[in-house]
């Protein structure tokens, strides 16, 4: 079952990135920009199919991306690694694009310098995913066993002693400089001493 | 996991993922 979830992923997974990378050579091929609707004058008006090829694409990659993750993480393994693959691939492909056909421009691009450049940025990202994908395939080549993304165990832990360690004694309140009362002193409404009541005057009454 | 039960794994998704790129092929060219 994880197996079949795993697979239905990775062929949704691969074939939104084919549409994605199709749609955006198409893009590229009329000048790299199209537009619909608005208020403002459109020099290249987008297809109905680049505009469902497009968005398909995208909403595709997420969401086979995440039935892969999950068949993945259901056969009981590192959804991690086949996650750094599909990032190395998207950024991988689609620079790719970038770099054919900005050394290669169609007519209508006047300079295509943008488009290189946007292509060795997607490589570099590409790179970040595909190095660790490679030291994680060439581990498990070897057969070094694969190490948890996450500990299950606490993070904090407390440092128990085995053997009953000396107490230091408890001399707090001998190094009060005031003693601590026994107990709480009520205050009264009588006066203290020293204090007088107040006089009455005669002249009042 | 047993080598073999990883290969299986591995072959299934390539198998996979090259059908994928063979409908989304047909499929965009379909679309455009």
């Amino acid at each position: 079952m994880a197996l079949a979830i795993a697979a239905i992923g990775a062929a949704g997974f691969a074939a939104s990135l084919t549409g994605l990378y199709v749609g955006m050579r198409d893009v590229m091929e009329v000048g790299g920009f199209c537009a619909r609707g608005g208020p403002y004058v459109i020099g290249t008006e987008c297809t109905d199919g680049q505009v469902i090829l497009m968005v398909v694409s995208v909403l595709g990659l997420l969401v086979f991306w995440g039935v892969h993750a999950a068949g993945t993480s259901l056969g009981g393994r590192s959804a991690f690694a086949t996650s750094l693959l599909m990032w190395g691939a998207i950024f991988g492909a689609l620079g790719w694009n970038f770099l054919y056909m900005g050394l290669d421009p169609p007519q209508q691009v006047g300079s295509a310098w943008g488009w290189i450049v946007s292509g060795v940025v997607f490589w570099a990202m590409a790179l970040a995913g595909l190095i660790p994908a490679a030291a994680i395939a060439i581990r498990w080549l070897r057969g070094v066993p694969e190490q948890p993304a996450f500990t299950k165990g606490p993070l904090v832990r407390a440092a128990v002693p085995t053997a009953a360690a000396p107490t230091a004694p408890d001399n707090r309140h001998e190094a009060s400089p005031t003693p601590v009362p026994k107990r709480l002193v009520m205050p009264t409404n009588e006066p203290r001493s020293g204090e007088q009541e107040p006089e009455q005057h005669e002249d009042e009454q | 996991m047993s080598g073999t039960a990883d290969l299986v794994w591995l072959a299934a998704n390539v198998v996979g993922a090259a059908a994928g790129i063979a409908i989304g092929i047909l499929a965009a060219n379909a679309i455009l």
